[in-house]
């Protein structure tokens, strides 16, 4: 498996909005420009979207849901101030939505045969171990604490293309973001 | 990223929450998958624009019928029926490699992964005896209920069981291997919990010589490892002998302490 610990490369924000509106553009009609928007966007969509459910298996299916979605609403997208990211991001995070939903309908065998995902274990324990630091210090986030967050740091997103995703101003997710890494510090007792 | 604006008494929180975020795993071959599904569809859309609406549901449904809905063991065993028939436990590979291939990246994904395993085999009659036997970190032996199969995973190759495999010298180190040959004869009823975990309890029975050899396995429901197996030798009511032995699977931390 890839361990994916590549960061992202020191970019220009104007050039950011540029390459990607371009890309957009170009995607509703060329496959191939979708494929760059899919390369730049899909590890970030998966870390997201990882952290919200808190497995492999279904963070994989989620992201499929997402950019399936994005290709079938891209004949639509308008490209913004701040690029492709809020856009794609609005959408990830109602997909992860309609999971929670239905996840509460969820027949109880499925969880069962789910578990033989993570029959492995080498995977498990490693997974577990960094699921548990994690998870434990985002459940004391509320909402929009954990999604500014997910989208800065696991999503590797700037505060304007958070902003436009969540439709506040910049300020105010800068306070948001303040205020959850507060919390998380006095969870993970940091020193 | 700059965080450089963060106070200072955040900035470390930050540092580590990024690096938490950042050791997220990704498995390329489900992106390289997911990437030529999008390319296909996105191709299909474009070159017919008139029947978007139409087609909106479909690309999504078979995505949930293969991964969303379908648990991942089925998941692989759709890969299985494929092409399995050409994968031999003697070690020819089909010829077609690159189905294989492909075949080997669905099944290392979607089967358990276990890296190392001990069996330690005890006589329970008689003189009370032991073997060890050790799989090689890249062996991997995998056995489903669903689709009743057994596979083993060698050294980048998968190889299906037959009943072909010769005796080894601790006679159940290959029996369970060999059980899945046998489970379209055999009964599968709900097990006992071992270790906390549901098992099926997989009996079936052989009528040899007048002697009657019954093998019981219980499987690990949610991930086919045989988690314990018994197999007594009877001659009417009378036993003439039985074996025990307990299948430990573990971590690489484990071996190495």
């Amino acid at each position: 498996m890839e361990d994916a610990l590549e960061d992202r490369a020191f970019i220009h924000q104007s050039d950011v909005e540029a390459n990607d509106a371009h890309i957009a553009e170009a995607a509703k009609s060329d496959p191939r420009a979708f494929g760059e928007l899919y390369e730049l966007y899909y590890t970030r969509v998966y870390r997201y979207v990882y952290h919200r459910v808190g497995n492999n298996h279904d963070a994989e299916d989620i992201t499929a849901v997402v950019f399936m979605k994005a290709l079938e609403a891209i004949p639509s997208y308008q490209s913004g101030r701040n690029g492709f990211a809020p856009w794609v991001f609005r959408i990830t995070r109602n997909t992860v939505v309609d999971y929670y939903r239905r996840q509460r309908k969820q027949d109880p065998l499925d969880e069962i045969e789910h578990e033989a995902d993570v029959a492995d274990p080498v995977s498990d324990a490693l997974e577990s171990e960094r699921r548990e630091e994690l998870h434990r210090v985002i459940q004391c986030l509320s909402a929009d604490q954990r999604d500014v967050v997910l989208m800065r740091y696991a999503a590797d997103l700037t505060f304007a293309e958070i902003a436009d995703s969540m439709k506040k101003s910049e300020a105010a997710v800068r306070m948001v973001l303040h205020r959850g890494l507060r919390k998380m510090k006095a969870v993970m007792n940091d020193e | 990223m700059n965080d450089l604006d963060l106070d200072s008494d955040v900035r470390f929180t930050a540092q580590r929450v990024a690096e938490l975020n950042r050791r997220v795993q990704i498995d390329p071959q489900h992106k390289a998958r997911l990437r030529e599904e999008l390319l296909r569809r996105h191709q299909e859309l474009t070159t017919n624009k008139t029947q978007r609406k139409v087609g909106m549901l479909q690309p999504l449904a078979r995505l949930k019928r293969l991964t969303l809905v379908a648990p991942p063991a089925l998941a692989a065993a759709f890969v299985f029926s494929m092409l399995l028939w050409s994968l031999q436990v003697t070690g020819h590979q089909s010829t077609q490699t690159a189905e294989a291939a492909r075949i080997t990246a669905a099944l290392a994904r979607t089967v358990p992964t276990v890296t190392g395993w001990q069996l330690v085999q005890s006589q329970q009659q008689g003189s009370a005896t032991a073997c060890t036997w050790k799989l090689h970190p890249d062996q991997r032996l995998y056995l489903s209920t669903k689709n009743r199969q057994a596979y083993f995973y060698s050294h980048g190759m998968w190889y299906r069981i037959t009943t072909d495999q010769s005796g080894p010298s601790c006679p159940l180190q290959w029996t369970f291997a060999i059980l899945a040959s046998r489970l379209s004869h055999a009964q599968i009823t709900p097990g006992v919990p071992i270790h906390g975990r549901a098992t099926d309890k997989i009996v079936y029975e052989m009528h040899t010589g007048g002697a009657t050899l019954v093998t019981t396995a219980w499987v690990n429901r949610a991930s086919g490892l045989v988690l314990r197996m018994s197999r007594v030798k009877r001659v009417g009511s009378r036993t003439i002998w039985q074996y025990g032995a307990s299948y430990r699977y573990l971590t690489p931390r484990s071996i190495r302490q």
